[in-house]
Formats: C-alpha cells, structure tokens, sequence
C-alpha cells in the first residue's frame, strides 16, 4: 500500500534532487550576473567606448584615440568647470554633512520613540518631485521671490535684489538642501545602531556627553557619515538640474556640459569623456572615504 | 490610607535604628548607598516599578537584590547608578544627597548585563577609558591596566577587540574595567546571566575573591537565588517594586518573612492553617503543632522538605503523620517525595531507593523548623526587564 503511494508519487521526470555545489552556486548567482552585465558593465563599456571614438559631423567614427580627452584636458573651460564642479561638490556635501550629523545625532538621542517619526519628516522632501525641490529655492531666492518680499517689507532693501539667484552660493545652497537627506539617512542608521548602553556604559565611566560622544559615539558612526559623504558627493558633482535652474552662467557645473554635449552639440564622444570623467570623481571620492569606512568592531 | 502609609515611614525609623547601630560598630561614617522612601514610576506606566524603597547598604558589603524579572531590582540599581531619576524619595552615596547627579559624577561603577565593552577599542583601551577620563595620564594608566588585567586573568589580551572574545573573556575585561577607577561602589547586573553553568561556577569565585581582595562594596542584582545566597552578606528580595525581606542569607532561607521568600527561595510546603487553640493548628485536615503563636488565626506556614525528618527517627517529635506515597522524584543524591495526607500534598526529601507511589510513609517535623510567613499576593509583573 504504502510502495503504491509512493510510486504514484513519484514525478515523471524530475532534475536531480542534489545539484553539485558549484552548479548550485552558479545558478543562484545568474539573475545578479546578468544584472551587473546588463545594467552596470555594458553601459559603461559603451561609455568609455564613445569617449575613445571620433566625432565627424554629429556621426561617429570608430577610430579609437584619446583626442577627446586631450581636448578637454587642454581646455580652459573644462579645466575651470571640473574646479568649480569639485569645488561646489564639495562644499555643499561637506556642509550637508555639518547639517545633517547633529540632526540625526538629536533625532537619536532626545527624541525617544517619536524618532522614527522625526526621521521620516526630514527625509519626506525626498517624495517631492527632485525638480519640485529646486524649483522651489527659485521662488525663495527670486527677484519677485519670498526672501526679496520679506526684505522689502521690513525695509532692509529698497527694490528686489537679483543677487541672490544665479550664483556659485545659490547652486550651493541648493545642493546642499539636496544632499541633506541623503546623509541624514545614512548617519540616522549608523547612529541607531550604537545601543543604549554604550551611552550609558562610557558615562558610567565618568564620561560627560561630550566626550562620550567624541571617544564612543563618533568613531562608531564614522563610516556611516562617510558613506553619507559619499553618496552626497556623488549626487552633487553629477548634477545638472539645479545649476541649470539657479545657477546662471557663474553656476554652471560639469553635468550642464554632459547634457549639451549629448543634446544641442550633438558630440557624444565628448560627452562620453565627460561622463567618464565625472565617474572617475566619483570614484576617488568613494576610495578616499572607504578609508574611514574600515570599521574593526562588531557592534553587539 | 492614612495607617497603610504610615507603616513605611516607622518600618524605616526601626531599620535606621538597627542600621545606625551597625554603622557605629563598622567604625561610623554614612552608608555607601541609601535609599529614602525611593519610588520609581516609568512614564505610560500606571504601577512603580521602584514603590517607597528604604534602604541601607554599608561599606565593604557584598549586597544582593534578588528578584524575578520585573520585580523592580534592575530599576533599584539603575536608580543607585544614575542612570534614572527617582520619581519621589531621595538617593544618598556617602550621606550625601545624589538624586539628580548624572552618572559620570558619581563614584560608582557598573557591569552591565550584556558587559557595554565599547566594540571599536581594544581590550587595553576599555579597561583604561575610566582612568582616561578621570585625567590620569597614559604613562601612568598602562601599568594600571596591565595590573587590573592581571587580576582577572587576562594578562597578554590587551589588544583584542571584543568580538574576539569569549563571552567569559568578556565579562572580565568588564569587571577590570569597572574595578580600575577604584569606585566606592561596584554594581554588577545580572553579570553571569549569559555565561554558562560551569562558567558561571568559576566567576562566582572570582567575583567573591575579587570583592574580598579589593574590599569595594558590591551590590549584585541576580534572579538566581543560588548565586544570591552564595554571594552575599546581605540580600534584599524584592516582589512587585518592595523589598519582601531584607536579611542575611541564612535567615532568609531559614526565616523567611513571606509566602513569596519562602517560594521564591528554594522548595518549600506552604500550609494553609487555622488556629485551634494555643499551640494548636489544623491545615485542611491536618492536625498540627506549632512553637509560636500566629498573631491571626488562619496563617501560612512553611516548612522546608528537608527540615521534614522521614521515617522511624521522626517518631518522637510533635508533628507526625503517616501518609501515601504519591510521587517520587529521583534528584541523584536523593529522591523527592510527594506525600498525600488529610487532603494535603507535602514535599520531603528521602534517601531511600525502594519507595514507589503507593507505598506508606512516616515522616514528622519539629515545630520549632516551621516558620508561621506573611501571605503575600501573587507576583505580577509590571514592567519588561532588559
């Protein structure tokens, strides 16, 4: 009775119960593979492609050279834009950082159970339409704008001022605003990971919050403000909405030209370089801050 | 009401006499932890955790706060830390008043639970971050370290990480850290609750050599009797937020003040009873002889298995009964009877191998060995411990 079971039971045909290993491990890492190649390898194979091409009139020839590059390298405007882009990158994350540390730091530690509920207000303008955000510094800071308005109406300034909108500051300004969600979040979850008791172990040691803070606190979310950084940096040097909307001719960055270059110019093998370029920024930012993301602790 | 709280204040007025009494013999000076009147309740939550605590601990004592979890004996310590504030009652350190001094001025060390080694410093660095703090200078702190290490037996780990040790390795690297400032008081927090047995054998002695050695006041919250009666000079049981008893550990065993110590601390048969007359009592259907008289006339009586004397010996003593083997449990040294009598179960002890359920048995007490306890409520638990 029970062999007729189990023979009606049996599959008619089935794949072997034990796959060896190594097939096991290749199969289950197939959908990553083919990802990566996909939407990682090949596009930048592409770029760096197009960046060792030749542009002819709009068309390409495909004869490999590195004139695009010299070019760029050659050229002033590209020299001052990859400065002022760097420039501007930094600053804005590096002072995004300065912001959103603290703010998670109180966010963490004086606000209980409701931290959650903090947390999740300051990253809400990240739902907002990106576009949206920067439009939005374009109403604060415009000639007809609010900060003009208020100005005028407590009598600081006679007639609207158009110094505030397209300029370096202004493009900073408004990456800065950008990038602070994107640290808040990351020190927000290297700060939620440091337990209670660690606070309370360094003050029972005769720690005041200060130096718990500068011997415990800090160099346990240091990787997470790191990569915080990092993403920031990232985001910002890349970017072409926000100085194309605030920043005038003075705010152009990098990212402006990249749109131009694959856009109106029609040069996509100058774009490609540029592009490359901006990659390999973002790259060395990344290498430099995976330095102070090395973390020899386990947090318990 | 108005008596219900008036009790506290003249049980305190008689613990302060006898404490002061002692205080005097141990060469004066204030206890090293005093707790007036201490009452701890947790925002959102309706019952203290902590309820009207009076306590005193004196120099060089190795005091317990034993308790299940929930009991309040976390948030006593937690309170004698700093690390919360007392909803009402003050807490003194050396007679001087520390309700609302944060925890880094206050000369007092704690061991955690979970021993709170900062992860990202090496063994060296942990032990020597109170020293750091204080001021003192780094020539001066590594020969600290080296030697509090020594101490604990784990000279030559001075520059592992936490991670890289054993959960043993790691609760002494938090004992060396929390000794080397030398406080006026050590708290320890369930500090062998995730170790195991063995293990947890082994730091008991190191612990109690420790204490002997360095001569610190220790207070030692645990859940395990075992350790607490082992360890201490002195031992709270706490219940509900209020201390049950608070005595030596010999007395506690053989004395205890409520149904819930005399449960909560070993096996024993608590007998409803009834007073007859006098020195006589009737529990169910048992008649019994008492050597005190009960101050009500139905009471609780404990009476330890092993003060319960089994077979032809117990003969002459007051209490004598013979009864049905119900149930026998084999323990290894000995064996756990379950006797059924005049409606009653009673738990004895015997070394006998050939009882069998059903069997008849003799047993008796002397009434000298039962202990008349205060009926106290079923324990509730009012808050999660960590």
């Amino acid at each position: 009775m029970a062999a007729a079971a189990a023979r009606r039971l049996e599959p008619l045909f089935s794949l072997p119960r034990r796959l060896p290993g190594p097939v096991k491990k290749g199969l289950i890492l197939v959908p990553v593979i083919v990802w990566i190649i996909c939407l990682v390898l090949l596009p930048n194979i592409f770029l760096v492609s197009y960046s060792l091409w030749k542009n002819e009139l709009g068309g390409i020839s495909h004869e490999w050279n590195l004139n695009n590059y010299s070019d760029l390298f050659g050229s002033d405007v590209f020299m001052t834009l990859l400065q002022r882009t760097f420039i501007i990158a930094l600053v804005s994350t590096a002072v995004a950082t300065l912001i959103a540390y603290p703010l998670a730091y109180v966010v963490i530690t004086k606000f209980g159970r409701y931290k959650t509920l903090a947390a999740l207000l300051i990253i809400v303008p990240l739902w907002v339409s990106y576009l949206m955000r920067v439009f939005a510094w374009k109403i604060i800071l415009g000639e007809k704008g609010v900060l003009n308005g208020f100005l005028e109406s407590v009598g600081f300034i006679d007639e609207p001022s158009t110094a505030f909108l397209y300029s370096t500051t202004t493009v900073i300004l408004t990456l800065t605003y950008v990038a602070i969600p994107y640290v808040f979040l990351s020190v927000y979850t290297s700060l939620d990971r440091i337990p209670k008791h660690y606070y309370e172990a360094s003050s029972d040691c005769g720690a005041s919050a200060w130096r718990t803070f500068r011997h415990v606190i800090w160099p346990l979310s240091r990787p997470g403000v790191a990569i915080g950084f990092a993403i920031g940096f990232v985001l910002t040097f890349g970017d072409y909405v926000t100085p194309q909307m605030v920043g005038g001719l003075e705010g152009t960055m990098l990212g402006s030209i990249v749109l131009q270059s694959f856009g109106t110019a029609d040069n996509w093998p100058q774009g490609a370089a540029i592009g490359v370029t901006i990659i390999a920024a973002g790259l060395l930012v990344l290498a430099l801050t995976s330095l102070f993301t090395r973390l020899e602790a386990e947090i318990d | 009401m108005s008596t219900a709280k008036k009790e506290p204040s003249e049980v305190s007025t008689v613990i302060d006499a006898t404490e002061v009494q002692a205080a005097e013999r141990d060469g004066g000076g204030p206890p090293v932890v005093e707790l007036r009147d201490v009452s701890k309740v947790y925002p959102k939550s309706e019952v203290a955790a902590v309820a009207e605590m009076t306590l005193q601990i004196q120099e060089g004592e190795f005091f317990s706060i034993l308790g299940s979890s929930g009991s309040g004996k976390t948030t006593t310590l937690r309170l004698i830390a700093g690390f919360e504030q007392p909803t009402s009652g003050s807490v003194l350190l050396d007679g001087i008043d520390a309700t609302g001094v944060p925890p880094f001025r206050r000369d007092v060390n704690t061991v955690f639970q979970n021993y709170a080694l900062f992860p990202h410093m090496k063994v060296e660095a942990n032990v020597g971050y109170p020293l750091k703090m204080e001021g003192v200078s780094k020539r001066e702190i590594k020969p600290r370290v080296a030697q509090a290490l020594e101490r604990v037996s784990m000279t030559g780990l001075e520059n592992r990480l936490p991670h890289q040790l054993s959960g043993g390795q790691r609760q002494r690297v938090a004992l060396a850290r929390a000794l080397i400032g030398r406080p006026r008081l050590l708290l320890l927090d369930e500090p062998l609750g995730a170790l195991d047995l063995k293990l947890r054998e082994n730091m008991l002695l190191v612990l109690k050599h420790l204490q002997r050695e360095v001569g610190i006041t220790f207070i030692y919250v645990t859940h395990d009797q075992g350790e607490a009666l082992a360890m201490s000079d002195r031992l709270a049981v706490m219940n509900g937020g209020v201390v049950e008893q608070l005595a030596s550990p010999t007395e506690i065993y053989d004395r205890p003040a409520t149904s819930f110590v005399a449960g909560f601390i070993g096996k024993t048969n608590l007998l409803d009873c009834k007073q007859v007359s006098g020195l006589r009592a009737v529990a169910s259907q048992l008649e019994l002889a008492l050597s005190e008289a009960p101050e009500d006339e139905s009471f609780t009586l404990s009476i330890r298995p092993e003060s319960i004397v089994v077979g032809e010996d117990s003969r002459g003593l007051a209490n004598h009964f013979e009864a049905t083997v119900g149930d026998v449990l084999f323990l290894g040294h000995e064996r756990e009877v379950l006797a059924d009598i005049g409606g009653q179960r009673l738990m004895l002890r015997s070394g006998s191998r050939s009882l069998a359920p059903g069997d008849s048995i003799e047993f008796g007490w002397d009434p000298k060995d039962a202990v008349i306890v205060k009926e106290t409520g079923a324990w509730q638990p009012l808050q999660q411990e960590g």
